[in-house]
This record gives C-alpha cells, structure tokens and sequence, in this order.
C-alpha cells in the first residue's frame, strides 16, 4: 500500500485537494483560486492556510507558477504529477463515499 | 480604507522568510482582500502559517516525508546548543554552591558530576557531528539531500558575524560585572587571569543573563553600574548569539542520517534526559541553611527556589524538543522511499503523516531571525 501524494500533506491534504480540483480546468492566481473553492465548494480558504498548502503543492511538484506580467497575481497550474495525485486522491474519497452510502442504505460493506 | 489593508497585510507578511515573500508575490494583495472581511481569522491564520514557514526554512520541520529525518537531526542539534548552556549554568552554581550551603551533599554531588558528564558528552556530540560537516563543506562538497543544499559562504556570514558579535558583546558585559565589585557567587570560582580569563570573563557576562534581578526586580536598584549593565545587555546579546546558532545549525549542510547519526541523536537525547533529572532531583532536595527545600530557599539569596525550577522546565521543554526530533530521526531512517515518488511509505512503519510540527519546531521558529 502507498501513501497517496495528498495524504502526506497532513492537515493541508484538504486545502490542498481543492485547490487542485480548481486548477484542474485551468491555471488560476491566489484570489481566483480562493473565489473559485468558496464558489464549487462552500470552502473559505484564508490566505495562511491557501499559500500554505500552495507552497507544499509546489515543493511536491504538483503545481507550478506559470510566468506573468503581473506580479501581483502570479497563476499556478496543475502538472502532470499533481493531476496524477488528485485523481488518486479523489478516487479514494468516492470510494470512502460510497461505502460511507451504502453501509447507511444497509447494503453490505465491502 | 483599501491603503490601510495593504500597509496591515504588508506588515504582516514581514512574518514570513524572505525567500517565500519573492516565491510568493500575490500573496500580500490576497491577504489585504481578506483582512477587510475576516481581520482577525486572516491575522491568527497568517502568523501560525508564518511560523511554520520559518520552522522550515530554518530547516528544522521537514518540507516532505523524504526531509523527515535530516530535519530532525537539525532539531537536535538545534536544541543541544542552548541546552548546553543552560547546563554550564546549573553546573557553575553546583560547584559554587551559589545560595546554598550543601554544596557537598550527595544530591548536589550527583547532580553536578551528572551534568559534568553531559557537558563532556555534549563537546565530544558537538565535534563528531561539526567536524565532518566542515570537512565536507570546506570540500566544496554538500552532504545534504534537504532544503539547504547548494548552501552559500554568505548565508553563514550573517549568523556567523551575529555570534562573533554575541561573544564580544558578553565578554565585554563580563569585564564590567567583573570590574563592578558586585560578587557573584556562580562567578566566584572563575579563573582570574591567564588564558582561561577571557573565558571567564564571556561565562560571567553569560551568568548576568540569566540574574535573578528579573525576578526579583528590586535587586537591580542594588546593583553598581557595571553589573547593572551587564544584567541588562547580556540577556539580548546571549539571545542574539543563541538564534545566530540556531541559524547556523538549520543552514548546515546535514546529510542523510547514518547509524553513527541516530547514535549520537539518541546519545544526546539520553543524556538531556538525565540531566532533567538530576536538576530537578537538585531543586528538590538540595538542603539550605534553613533545612527547607531549594524550593522555599529567601528571597535574599541569590538562587530562589523558582529560578531553579524555571531552568529546570526549560531544560524539559528543550528535551522534550530534542526528544520529537529524535522520534522523526528514528521513523525518516525506517521510512523506505520510492526512486520518483518521494512519498511512498511501508505501511509497517505506522507513518502518520506529519502536521506540520507547529507544536514543536514552531516553538523555536517564533524567534528565528530573518533568512
């Protein structure tokens, strides 16, 4: 059995799954980013927590900044790796979910 | 309005290292966005984050599971250098009976020769670890697999130049304690000339920093003017020369923890845990004048019982830090890692992931001087 990626981001493994969640359809600076999970998810990130787990995103490799103009806004994007581990990540959670479902329906568990 | 948040947010992104505010440019207009909206969540959000950054940039938290065990080498060693003084400390009043009149009692006799030994254990830890990594370094050759590879002359000048400064400065607050007449019992069996005299003169402004005039303020009135300069300087020069040590240590160049590595990581950790316990065993029994306890010592004495107690308990916070990193040492060793992946782990090992180590390293990152 492998830790997932994710998972070893600790506390940040949730912020750290929804900022890739949001990346996945596109590259997005800091605020875009903190917007777009309040919007998809109902998740407010501040901005500890958001550049906390952006920081440990980059040092893993699975995100990247993408070069601007602007440096006040500077975009990160999901790289290959980071896609990699967010399907992982997510594939692991519906599966938690839908055990979660059908042990509550009173199905058998599996 | 708008002004005002981005001078606050400015402000509070200081906190952070250097290095991460280039890294990280946006961050200060994200964060003034959100003071309006939230102040007081963004602000205790931002400064736990910013001292994790620090803890990490200092070297001291790991940045992945592969940095597990060379961070918390860094810890230890990190942890035994104000230890170490802190022993020297107890260990001078020990001998000097500084206070007291047991000097010679078992309790005090055991004590002392115990953290004698951790002393001689410390210097020779100290050498074995030092030696090889100046060695290495001066090869022009890092040993590290960790954030602080490709290590620069520069970045250990800073520190460095801070140390030199902190001895001078305390050597200097020595002389004038020294000149001022004021008698200092833990002072008392220092050499007063040849070559272990500017030595004295460091541990003796070394001593004033750690006065019990700052628990029992009234004692500074009774001070002559050099000792009470030296009381008042040489706590933030001996601060300042600890943190340039900290700092000195996270930027060592660490390499993979070997077997000799845990050795002395567990040799040292041992040796802070009888060193508690001899101190303490000290506060509690060591007998004065009066037959009560170092506890219940006067006030007019010159060790009252709490400042004992207060070494006493940072001694086990300082242990119990060197302990954590210890724990990380031992799990990054058993931890096997896959070539590519950096984060795939036996799951015999029973890792739990790590937080972040706020707990712990955070502690000291509080005062880490800026990178």
């Amino acid at each position: 059995m492998q830790t997932r990626p994710l998972a070893s981001l600790g506390r940040y493994t949730g912020p750290a799954t929804l900022i890739l969640s949001s990346l996945a359809d596109g590259a997005k600076h800091g605020y875009a980013l903190a917007k777009d999970i309040e919007q998809f998810a109902g998740v407010h990130l501040v901005p500890g927590t958001l550049y906390a787990a952006l920081t440990r995103l980059v040092d893993q490799g699975l995100i990247e900044p993408v070069a601007s103009d602007d440096e006040r806004r500077r975009p990160y994007r999901i790289t290959p790796a980071g896609a990699e581990a967010l399907r992982e990540q997510l594939s692991e959670q519906r599966r938690v979910a839908n055990l979660g479902l059908r042990r509550l329906a009173g199905g058998t568990s599996s | 309005m708008k002004g005002s948040a981005d001078r606050r947010a400015a402000r509070l992104a200081l906190l952070y290292p250097r290095r991460w505010r280039r890294e990280y440019p946006d961050f200060v207009g994200v964060l003034a966005a959100e003071l309006d909206e939230h102040p007081w969540r963004s602000r205790t959000d931002v400064i736990r984050a910013a001292i994790i950054e620090r803890a990490r940039a200092a070297g001291i938290i790991p940045t992945g599971p592969d940095d597990r065990a060379r961070s918390g080498l860094a810890l230890i060693y990190a942890t035994l250098l104000p230890f170490t003084a802190l022993v020297a400390g107890i260990w001078s009043q020990l001998r000097t009976g500084i206070g007291t009149h047991g000097r010679d009692t078992p309790p005090v006799v055991r004590a002392a020769d115990l953290l004698l030994a951790f002393g001689t254990v410390a210097v020779f830890v100290s050498l074995a670890v030092v030696v090889p990594l100046v060695a290495a370094h001066s090869r022009g050759r890092s040993p590290d697999s960790g954030p602080k590879a490709g290590l620069s002359a520069r970045g250990l000048l800073r520190p460095a130049l801070i140390l030199v400064g902190s001895i001078a400065t305390l050597t200097a607050a020595g002389w004038a304690a020294d000149r001022s007449g004021w008698y200092s019992p833990a002072a008392a069996a220092l050499p007063k000339g040849g070559l272990g005299y500017p030595i004295a003169l460091w541990a003796r402004g070394a001593i004033a920093a750690i006065t019990p005039a700052w628990v029992h303020p009234t004692m500074f009135g009774h001070m002559p003017t050099g000792e009470l300069l030296a009381s008042l300087v040489a706590p933030f020069a001996a601060l300042a020369g600890a943190l340039a040590l900290l700092r000195l240590v996270g930027r060592l160049p660490l390499r993979k923890p070997g077997r000799t590595d845990i050795a002395l990581a567990l040799t040292i950790a041992g040796m802070m845990l009888i060193s508690v316990a001899a101190s303490v065993r000290w506060v509690l029994a060591h007998p004065t004048r009066e037959g009560t306890s170092q506890l219940l010592a006067r006030t007019d004495q010159l060790a009252p019982g709490h400042t004992g107690w207060g070494v006493a308990f940072l001694l086990l916070v300082l242990a119990g830090i060197a302990m954590i990193g210890t724990r990380r040492v031992l799990q990054g060793r058993r931890q096997p890692t896959e070539p590519g992946s950096g984060t795939s782990l036996d799951p015999d090992v029973g890792w739990v992931p790590e937080s972040d180590g706020s707990g712990t390293g955070g502690l000291l990152a509080l005062v880490l001087v800026e990178p």
